[in-house]
């Protein structure tokens, strides 16, 4: 991973945080109406999925999708018109925050219900297979998600059709507020992941560039016609599950997790990557100052068309 | 004109169309293998290979994501379960993606799946293999139900189903597949399946039925005509049809009408049928003391041959409710000697 990749990663990392914390902060004045499952703290996979840009993949995601979305190359504009229920938002507002879609770069919609939008993925590179594209899908879910039938349905069936499919698993420990152990019989996703002969590679602590090998590498794999691939990377949301509030008050989880991940803001290291190979404290800065200001304006556009569209008055 | 029976049609309307557009796919358990999903696969895995005639995992609800994912690439799919009960597992897909996916991104996709849901009845099918939950699909907004109690009607669901762009559900009574027909196989009109249709024209009774009760309706209303009593049949194939002036005109001529449900009456279609006749009653001179429905009772089925006895209506079932809304004797038709729990002497099991 070349120092412009990880540039590019870091400014899409940065737009993801912003937009997400810009939907976090204006949630309470009730112009969005849907509920939000925001991925502050998760835009490391979105980040890299950036780097690898290429609109002729799919993309299959799940009720936590904005960032997906986003690093897919979807809309800013037509997400947060979404959001606000907007009829140019990217599902003209049928959809809100958990149902997106944006096929003109590939990402080729997220759905509400858990595991829900996996056998679509499948579906998705079975078609690629069947007319022999060259291209692949991405299967984005969360650890709940490994819970599910569902799950297992789809990747045996990626594997016995040799299809090229990218399981990418988000790992954050936490489904809702229950940790991993009283849900999960295996804590390890390899030994089921190798179970169905896919692929594996885990990423444990944002360690990026490795993310960025394992994902080349996964590429290739099923790109190779060798079946499904499928990467973990364990990964900490900032937010409650639902909403726009930290609720770590609630004391699920314990302290020393969330100060683990603190040491591992994403955000944090690929800045300091980019001071390391010479970029300036003061190029980056400006950078996140433009990201935010382009986040802000392109939000309030659509804050402003919802509050017309209803006829409310600005306060 | 030749005689075709509804398997066969079934299997003619896959090969037509598997040609027709090379982007069309069969998938379902048992499509490729030896029994050929009683008959109606035969040939396909031959003329079309394994990449198109999928022989699939057990995993009815993955398949049917997996479906859809090939449908909104544009490929034609038809998946078969031999069991509506088995697709039960599929609900997840059919409700919350199939059925709402063109409204959730607010988009009419072209989605070109056709799902065979095959109902089971006798030999013990019991609680498990012989449930028919066609009404409820019919109440979701953003799938079309078809149930085709023909040859001809079964022909034109599968090249409706695979052609038309809409998610398309076909309930395919086991019972009816070795039904018969004439045919012009080359010339079926599909569109056919979207009128309401009048089999046996009478002006004493109108009867409603759909599904596999057409035919005993149908053998009944011939039973009928001998003592000079005069059906008229009336039978719909596409269960999402809303318009029912076909019955309101019948019912204006004959007052009188007996509505045959093929499961349970509870929260069926047939009483929102009744509801859309009660708006327009006042048009028809309904003999609402007349109205009679026969369905099956609300209870699930026992696997037992000795159980079972009752639990379907017949022809003579039909014949004998007529008598009565009639006040009239008509001699009780005694059926050939047979098992109740077969359709034929065809059917030797296993379900």
């Amino acid at each position: 991973m070349n120092d412009q990749l990880v540039l590019l990663a870091f400014k899409k990392a940065c737009e993801i945080r912003e937009a997400e914390t810009l939907i976090a902060e204006n949630y309470n004045k009730g112009y969005i109406r849907c509920p939000v499952h925001l991925s502050i703290g998760q835009e490391l996979v979105p980040s890299i999925l950036f780097s690898f840009h290429d609109v002729n993949d799919f993309a299959i995601s799940t009720h936590r999708s904005h960032a997906h979305y986003l690093g897919k190359g979807g809309s800013l504009q037509r997400f947060f018109d979404e959001l606000h229920g907007l009829p140019s938002g990217c599902s003209g507002g049928k959809g809100g925050s958990m149902h997106l879609i944006d096929e003109s770069v590939g990402f080729m919609g997220s759905t509400a219900i858990v595991g829900n939008s996996i056998p679509v993925g499948v579906g998705l590179a079975e078609a690629q297979k069947l007319s022999k594209s060259k291209n692949l899908t991405y299967i984005f879910l969360g650890d709940g998600a490994t819970e599910e039938g569902v799950f297992y349905e789809s990747i045996n069936y990626a594997y016995v059709r040799k299809l090229p499919c990218l399981f990418i698993v988000e790992n954050n420990e936490y489904s809702v507020y229950t940790p991993l152990k009283p849900r999960q019989s295996c804590l390890k996703l390899e030994n089921k992941a190798k179970a169905f002969n896919a692929h594996y590679s885990q990423n444990l602590l944002h360690e990026y560039k490795s993310l960025f090998n394992a994902w080349s590498d996964a590429i290739k794999y099923v790109k190779s016609n060798a079946g499904p691939a499928l990467i973990e990377v364990f990964t900490n949301r900032k937010l409650a599950h639902c909403g726009p509030e930290i609720d770590d008050n609630l004391g699920y989880r314990p302290q020393k997790f969330l100060s683990k991940w603190e040491k591992y803001n994403i955000l944090d290291i690929y800045y300091k990557s980019l001071l390391e190979a010479g970029y300036s404290k003061k190029y980056l800065e400006d950078l996140i100052s433009e990201i935010r200001q382009n986040c802000t304006n392109i939000y309030f556009k659509s804050e402003k068309k919802h509050i017309i569209l209803r006829g409310l008055n600005e306060s | 004109m030749e005689n075709y029976n509804y398997t066969k049609s079934i299997n003619l309307a896959l090969h037509e169309n598997m040609k027709l557009n090379s982007r069309s796919v069969c998938i379902g358990l048992g499509i490729n293998d030896p029994k050929r999903i009683f008959g109606t696969s035969i040939g396909l895995v031959e003329a079309f290979g394994e990449e198109r005639c999928i022989e699939p995992p057990t995993s009815e609800n993955a398949l049917t994501g997996i479906a859809l994912g090939l449908a909104l690439q544009s490929y034609s799919v038809c998946l078969t379960h031999q069991r509506f009960d088995f697709a039960l597992l599929s609900f997840d897909q059919l409700i919350n993606s199939i059925s709402k996916w063109s409204f959730m991104f607010n988009k009419e996709y072209k989605i070109s799946l056709l799902v065979r849901l095959i109902i089971g009845r006798g030999w013990g099918q019991g609680p498990t293999h012989s449930q028919s939950y066609h009404s409820f699909l019919s109440s979701l907004p953003g799938l079309q139900i078809y149930y085709p109690s023909s040859p001809s009607s079964a022909f034109a669901t599968i090249s409706k189903g695979m052609n038309s762009g809409k998610p398309t559900i076909m309930i395919e009574h086991r019972w009816l597949h070795n039904t018969n027909e004439l045919l012009d196989i080359s010339n079926i009109d599909i569109d056919i399946i979207d009128k309401m249709k009048i089999i046996h024209h009478g002006d004493d009774i109108t009867i409603f039925t759909y599904g596999y009760m057409v035919p005993e309706a149908f053998k009944a209303s011939q039973y009928l005509k001998s003592f000079d009593i005069k059906v008229e049949l009336i039978s719909m194939d596409n269960l999402s049809m809303k318009n029912i002036d076909t019955i309101i005109d019948s019912i204006s001529k004959t007052h009188r009408l007996l509505i045959i449900e093929p499961y349970y009456m509870q929260c069926s279609i047939t009483t929102n049928i009744c509801t859309e006749i009660l708006k327009k009653i006042t048009n028809t001179n309904l003999d609402l003391s007349s109205l009679e429905v026969l369905s099956l009772p609300f209870e699930n089925e026992s696997t037992s041959y000795f159980d079972t006895k009752d639990r379907y209506v017949t022809w003579v079932n039909i014949i004998n409710k007529i008598a009565d809304q009639l006040n009239q004797e008509i001699p009780c038709p005694t059926p050939k000697e047979r098992p109740h729990d077969v359709p034929g002497d065809w059917f030797k099991g296993p379900f």
